[in-house]
């Protein structure tokens, strides 16, 4: 089979499918219904802090204060205001200290601003007011730190640095934390050899895990991502002798009493998909496949230098890409707008699970409508049985599962009753998806409902869920490929 | 050269569509293949073409085999379908040039070709309308503009004349004798079986999925009869005389029958005329392969 004559088949029945009008309808209605919901969205109320860090050292017989400011993800900000204040606050009236000197300076555009302050000035307490914004001034801090302190620390190690380990908001799951880490060496140089380690805390288990060292420092500050750590952590900066200069703990989730927004927008619009993009592979399939076979437009390709096989696998398989990308699309520009509504997106672990959990049953279902194709007679008919398999499959599941129970003596919201429901999933292709998510949200959704949140518990298992999406997009694609050699 | 090598073909596992059928169609020769309707002359046809696949029996295209060689043999042969059927919402150009793209043909040069194709059936102009827009007659036309995309070495003309007016008619007539001269295979079936007697070299028929007659040019010369029937006002024991050379004369009151005639209808009728006969009415009747056919499936008195 020359390449030509597959391309050129192939890149037909792309361009058909690109221009499918239940494709582009069905991922204009989901980005539209995603966005709705997005406008709707508040960025969570940790979203609007701005913090900073600040060193002292020792440059030109002088001193010099490097202050760092950031955002939430630990992002620099530029063009902050930040105004230096050596306080006197011996005065008799501490209410409104007496200025021994002050200086004011912007953060550049790595969200760094220097400060030069005299020896002679290094006397009382340092002060740093950080404002952020232009018309509404937001001092953040007012913060006063003796001098004969700082100099103090700053003759034992070379520097003085507040805040040298900060947690911020990760740029990929808003609803977890990473590390942001700022230091200065001796006299103002680059913090080399510094490492970061980080350990598991398990509570409740004596077994807590060693500490793993999770990079250097190669600039004044830096990100490290703990997405590979789960709870609470404890996190530790050695210097090139391996002296600990700075350690926090916290919990690497974000403990919130209201649900993260953008996990809402997620569960959304993946219930919005998961309604939608069967029917859009239902109303492809038939408008690009289903209709032409049945109506024998096909027969006159098949007279063609092409083999059934080609042609089938072809349209088969332009669907599939087609319908992906429209998933791909669907959930880029929601994330985009989700980025920018609230500034954060939607994690890696969400997009994978999200095309993992759809490509199964947009397989399934295009198979299962391919052999409807070759075994009905009428166009009608094979749109009305499509439609009634969406509708018991994506609509009706659970009402049906809940009847069910009726009928086995299963009392409603039982335990009993969601391991029927959950364990009915793996006998729908469109539920599949939500299984993908059960697993890798680790159970939340079932915990949301209210019972215990292992998926494990309810036969939700990587291997199960890998057996269950094999054998519903080989099973009903090998019986298509049956039946197109078979009927006739 | 198309050679039909004993293919059988069951529909569902039950109904026979054609069996043990073998005939072939030779470079620079126009088959007649009749039947009547469900015999399987449509059947044979899509085997040929690549659509359905035999249960046995091969089909070589110019020597490929179409089931096992498909790509090579589908090049070399072009069918017309008896109601050809394509995408609806497809532009007659766009949907030429994808045809044309299993060829091996694209871009600027498929293009070219697509357009020169449509206007050599009859369609220029008609680059941009869809398909749905295009009447049966036009289909065809499309279709043979398809089916000579890759100037194919053989065709298969599927009761290509059923639906189309006289001009039509004359068309894809004139086409198959245009092809035929350039030495290229025509396998025509139809059931105008008048049509096909004053075409085609030789006749296949087909009846109940078997073939039952392969008829040469020299059979298909000698088959039935002519019968010419004369009214004459005047007439008398002379027109037996004129008459006597072009046949087996009969006269019943006015009426005069010549059977087995062998002549030209207009020469009697002149030679009458001069003779000062008046003519009141002048039946040519030609009773052949329709007649033959009909005794040979045994229905002619059905």
């Amino acid at each position: 089979m020359p390449k030509s004559t597959i391309f050129n088949q192939f890149f037909y029945d792309f361009k058909r499918a690109l221009t499918s009008k239940s494709i582009i309808i069905i991922t204009v209605i989901i980005i539209l219904l995603g966005g709705s919901i997005i406008s709707f969205l508040n960025p969570p109320a940790i979203a609007s802090s701005t913090s900073f860090s600040y060193a002292v050292y020792v440059k030109d017989s002088n001193y010099e204060v490097m202050v760092f400011v950031y955002n939430m993800y630990g992002d620099p900000l530029p063009n902050i205001q930040v105004k230096l204040n050596v306080l006197n606050l011996n005065s008799s009236n501490t209410a409104t200290p007496s200025s021994i000197y002050s200086v004011t300076d912007q953060t550049n555009n790595n969200g760094i601003a220097f400060f030069e302050v005299p020896k002679d000035k290094a006397v009382g307490f340092l002060s740093l007011d950080v404002s952020s914004g232009s018309s509404t001034i937001n001092v953040i801090s007012g913060l006063a730190y003796p001098w004969s302190d700082l100099i103090k620390v700053i003759n034992y190690t070379g520097s003085f640095v507040l805040n040298p380990i900060a947690k911020v908001i990760s740029a990929s799951n808003s609803s977890r934390l990473d590390v942001l880490l700022f230091y200065v060496g001796k006299n103002g140089t680059l913090p080399l050899n510094y490492a970061v380690y980080v350990r598991q805390i398990n509570i409740g288990n004596s077994n807590t895990s060693g500490f793993v060292e999770l990079g250097t420092l190669n600039n004044y500050y830096q990100i490290f991502k703990l997405d590979k750590f789960r709870g609470p952590v404890d996190v530790e900066l050695r210097d090139p002798n391996n002296n600990t200069v700075g350690s926090v703990s916290f919990n690497t989730e974000i403990q919130s009493s209201q649900p993260d927004p953008t996990n809402i927008a997620y569960s959304f619009i993946s219930g919005i998909m998961v309604l939608l993009i069967p029917l859009m592979v239902i109303l492809s399939a038939y408008n690009l496949y289903g209709k032409d076979k049945i109506n024998n437009v096909l027969d006159f390709i098949y007279s063609l230098p092409i083999t059934k096989l080609i042609l089938n696998l072809s349209r088969y398989f332009s669907i599939v890409i087609m319908t992906m990308i429209a998933i791909l699309l669907s959930l880029g520009v929601s994330d985009l707008l989700l980025y920018l509504k609230l500034g954060s997106t939607f994690a890696a672990s969400l997009w994978i699970s999200s095309l993992v959990g759809f490509l199964v049953p947009v397989i399934a279902i295009l198979s299962i409508m391919f052999i409807l194709s070759n075994l009905l007679k009428s166009t009608g008919s094979l749109l009305a049985i499509s439609i009634v398999i969406w509708l018991i499959f994506g609509i009706f599941w659970n009402a049906i599962i809940t009847i069910l129970s009726f009928g086995l003596g299963v009392g409603i919201f039982t335990k009993d009753y969601f391991n029927l429901v959950i364990h009915s999933y793996f006998f729908n292709p469109l539920e599949f998806f939500s299984l993908v998510n059960m697993y890798t949200s680790n159970g939340i959704i079932i915990s949301q409902i209210g019972i215990p949140a292992n998926p494990a518990d309810y036969g939700i298992t990587l291997p199960n869920l890998f057996i269950a999406g094999l054998g519903w997009t080989l099973i009903p694609f090998l019986l298509y490929l049956y039946l197109l050699r078979k009927v006739e | 050269m198309l050679e039909i090598k004993g293919i059988t073909k069951i529909y569902g596992g039950k109904v026979i569509g054609v069996k043990d059928v073998s005939f072939d169609v030779r470079n620079g020769e126009i088959v007649g293949f009749v039947g009547l309707n469900g015999a399987g002359k449509t059947t044979t046809i899509k085997i040929s073409c690549g659509v359905l696949l035999p249960n046995e029996g091969t089909v070589l295209i110019d020597g490929h085999d179409i089931v096992k060689d498909k790509i090579e043999a589908s090049k070399r042969v072009g069918w017309l379908p008896e109601i050809p059927i394509f995408e609806p919402n497809a532009k007659a150009l766009s949907l030429l040039k994808y045809f044309a793209g299993f060829h091996g043909i694209t871009g600027l040069e498929a293009e070219k070709r697509s357009s020169e194709l449509l206007r050599e059936v009859g369609l220029e102009g008609m680059a941009d309308r869809k398909i749905r827009t295009f009447s049966q007659g036009m289909r065809k036309r499309f279709a043979l503009a398809a089916a000579m995309l890759a100037d194919p070495n053989n065709y298969l003309f599927d009761e290509v004349l059923n639906g189309l007016d006289p001009a039509g008619m004359h068309f894809f007539r004139s086409l198959a004798i245009d092809f035929k001269k350039k030495g290229k295979s025509i396998l025509f079936s139809s059931h105008i079986l008048s049509e096909v007697e004053n075409l085609a070299d030789r006749i296949v028929i087909i009846h109940k999925g078997k073939i039952i007659k392969i008829m040469n040019a020299s059979e298909l010369q000698g088959l039935g009869s002519k019968t010419l029937k004369i009214t004459i006002r005047n007439l008398d024991g002379k027109v037996y005389d004129i008459l006597k050379s072009y046949g087996e004369v009969s006269v019943a009151g006015n009426v005069v029958t010549v059977r087995n005639f062998n002549g030209e209808p207009s020469a009697v009728n002149s030679e009458l005329a001069k003779q000062g006969y008046l003519i009141e009415s002048f039946n040519y009747e030609k009773t052949g392969l329709e007649d033959y056919f009909l005794s040979l499936v045994g229905e002619k008195n059905a």
